[in-house]
């Protein structure tokens, strides 16, 4: 195994420290004259003193490092099978310290026959102890440390391993802390998992609130399974429910007024601040619709740090060209499956270019299954460009060199009337799952494809989306 | 273990204090670990094997087994529901009545359905938590829950500020 340095190795100074503690229990447990009955009850207190620092020092390891590590590691691994078996696996432990208050009993009263059963008893325990325990430090320090290193950053390390030698300082305090620490079943001293998975039943608002009230909380409200869905236009309406967005865009409540855009940017500058840098991984759908002033430098600093993102809704916004990378900043979304830009009047083919860019796809010959039969890239399903005006053939024919409509099951492409009828009829070509239904665009266009299935143009008439029909009139 | 044996079939567990308590394995299967370690083990039909469950105490132990043998007809939920949204107003009212219960309570029901894996009883569980956290301000919520307020005024008004936009 490779030396670990120091300040980031959680596990070996703790673990010297109770191996000399086994040494010591097994040395008195031997050493000490049973009929004797100042020895016998001082055995048994030094002993009991022990065996609880052994098991505040398991309870150390469990709240600050196996439960810490079991939030990190994605769920499907197997080696999160052998953490539930080691965290439940220290029975031993309790069962010494169950025949420790029999020994207790025995003080002043014990028959010589009792002490000697108990004796015997005793010794059989701690050595079964001593034999499961020693192979249960290895194993913390062969699997669970390169795990840690893993999955944690140096300085979360450095920080662990302070606060873990702090805790183990004062072990053997009187345990008279450790009673009230027993008596008291509060909320805080429930693992973290359970913490989570109460917070998981909390809005945005109540969540916060929670974070605002100790520093445990804190930590465990910015969790990544609590963070999967950023909805920026419902938390700036003061909407703060956990509900799935809309398909449909909500035009008409568009927020254009000063106060409303700086409240926009407050959010957006949390999200970047406060959100990302812990849980970008874990965002699945941001929602950034109907808001007129939003800086789109804000946006990709927000999808840079979201790769596994899903679902992305920019409808009614200005938003433009930067919002999907840069020619020297390419952006990797490749989860990206759904993608609203209705009425985004900015953004021009370049846009279309860098999405195709993020959504990582592979060539047209590579096979989109391995052996395993997992996806290998996630292909669209839900594509409204509806009123981008400015989108024209170049940039439908980008999108075209890639396989990323395999299953595409919705494509709104009204008011854009630069889309020719040929382009449109290839794009629709490489859409084997789209439902002419489900495919709007242009009436004015010719020759384009389903003409007389397609459902035409969505935006006649809707005075909130561009349509050509309307500049003639 | 055979369908046989879940159906008909029962167990003997003891709790921390010490008590053994005998359960319908129709009723004890709620629990996933305890049917992990019934699998495991080979736990046939009045075997003597009594399961030790050092983390729970008989008091506990048999407001769990009340509960699953309430719940134990139920349709179980899918793997994959974390998806739907999550509404927390809709716990079944014999639950309601059932978590009427004091904090220390429920925290130990708590901290059982998550040892034994029950995830119906921690999903109703935690979420009546959730409840109590609802609507309540910081002070509030560690009055509820007697937290500490280990952050500083500093700190305290740092974060108070960061989440201020969410607050009015």
């Amino acid at each position: 195994m490779p030396q670990t340095p120091e300040q980031i190795d959680l596990f070996s100074q703790p673990h010297s420290q109770m191996r000399k503690l086994v040494e010591k229990i097994n040395y008195a447990l031997h050493r000490t004259n049973f009929d004797d009955n100042i020895a016998f009850s001082k055995l048994i207190a030094s002993l009991n003193n022990s065996f609880a620092q052994l098991d505040k020092h398991e309870r150390i390891e469990i709240e600050h490092i196996v439960n810490n590590l079991s939030l990190r590691l994605p769920s499907d691994t197997s080696v999160l099978k052998e953490f539930k078996h080691h965290t439940s696996g220290h029975c031993h432990l309790e069962q010494v310290q169950k025949i420790l208050a029999k020994g207790g009993k025995l003080i002043n009263t014990g028959q010589r026959k009792d002490r000697k059963l108990f004796k015997r008893e005793l010794i059989r325990e701690v050595r079964v102890f001593i034999k499961e325990y020693f192979p249960h430090m290895e194993e913390e320090e062969c699997i669970f440390q390169p795990l840690l290193m893993q999955y944690f950053t140096e300085n979360e390390l450095i920080q662990l391993h302070i606060k873990i030698i702090e805790l183990h300082q004062t072990l053997s305090s009187p345990p008279s802390t450790r009673k009230s620490y027993d008596n008291s079943c509060h909320i805080i001293h429930a693992p973290n998992e359970v913490i989570v998975k109460i917070l998981s039943h909390l809005a945005i608002r109540d969540l916060l609130t929670v974070s605002q009230s100790c520093k445990r909380f804190q930590i465990l409200s910015y969790t990544p399974v609590l963070w999967k869905n950023l909805h920026v236009s419902n938390w700036a309406n003061r909407i703060y429910t956990n509900k799935i967005p809309p398909m449909i865009p909500l035009g008409k409540h568009s927020i254009d007024s000063f106060e409303s855009a700086e409240r926009v940017q407050t959010i957006l500058t949390f999200i970047i601040k406060k959100v990302i840098p812990l849980c970008g991984n874990s965002i699945e759908s941001l929602v950034v619709n109907s808001i007129q002033s939003v800086r789109s430098n804000m946006l990709l600093t927000i999808l840079q740090a979201c790769p596994n993102i899903q679902h992305i809704d920019f409808s009614y916004t200005d938003i433009n060209d930067l919002v999907f990378g840069q020619p020297h900043l390419a952006l990797k979304l490749p989860n990206l499956t759904h993608i609203n830009l209705t009425n985004c009047h900015s953004i021009t083919d370049k846009t279309l270019q860098r999405i195709s860019r993020a959504i990582c796809y592979p060539s047209s010959t590579a096979n989109r299954d391995t052996p395993d039969g997992f996806n290998i890239y996630s292909p669209l399903k839900f594509l409204s460009l509806s009123g981008c005006y400015r989108l024209s053939c170049t940039g439908f024919k980008s999108m075209l060199t890639t396989r990323i409509f395999d299953d595409l099951v919705y494509l709104d492409l009204s008011g854009c009337p630069n889309v020719g009828g040929n382009v449109l009829s290839s794009l629709v070509n490489q859409c084997p799952n789209l439902d002419p239904e489900n495919l709007y665009y242009c009436d004015n266009t010719l020759d384009g494809p389903c003409a007389d299935i397609a459902s035409g143009c969505l935006n006649r008439g809707d005075s909130n989306k561009f349509c050509c029909m309307q500049m003639l009139d | 273990m055979t369908e046989a044996t879940l159906t008909s079939g029962q167990i003997k567990l003891e709790s921390s204090d010490g008590e053994t308590v005998t359960v319908p394995l129709n009723v004890i299967k709620l629990s996933a670990t305890i049917k992990t370690m019934i699998e495991d083990l080979g736990i046939e039909e009045d075997n003597d094997d009594v399961v030790p469950l050092p983390n729970v105490t008989h008091v506990i132990l048999n407001k769990v087994i009340f509960w699953c043998d309430h719940h134990k007809d139920d349709i179980q939920p899918s793997e994959d529901d974390d998806n739907k949204e999550k509404r927390v107003d809709d716990i079944d009212p014999w639950d309601k009545e059932f978590l009427k219960v004091d904090q220390g309570t429920l925290f130990e029901l708590i901290q059982a359905a998550n040892y034994l894996d029950i995830k119906g009883l921690l999903d109703v569980t935690c979420k009546t938590v959730a409840n109590m956290i609802r609507g309540k301000t910081p002070e509030e919520i560690r009055k509820t829950f007697n937290i500490k307020n280990d952050f500083t005024p500093e700190e305290e008004e740092q974060i108070r500020k960061e989440n201020a936009w969410c607050e009015e």
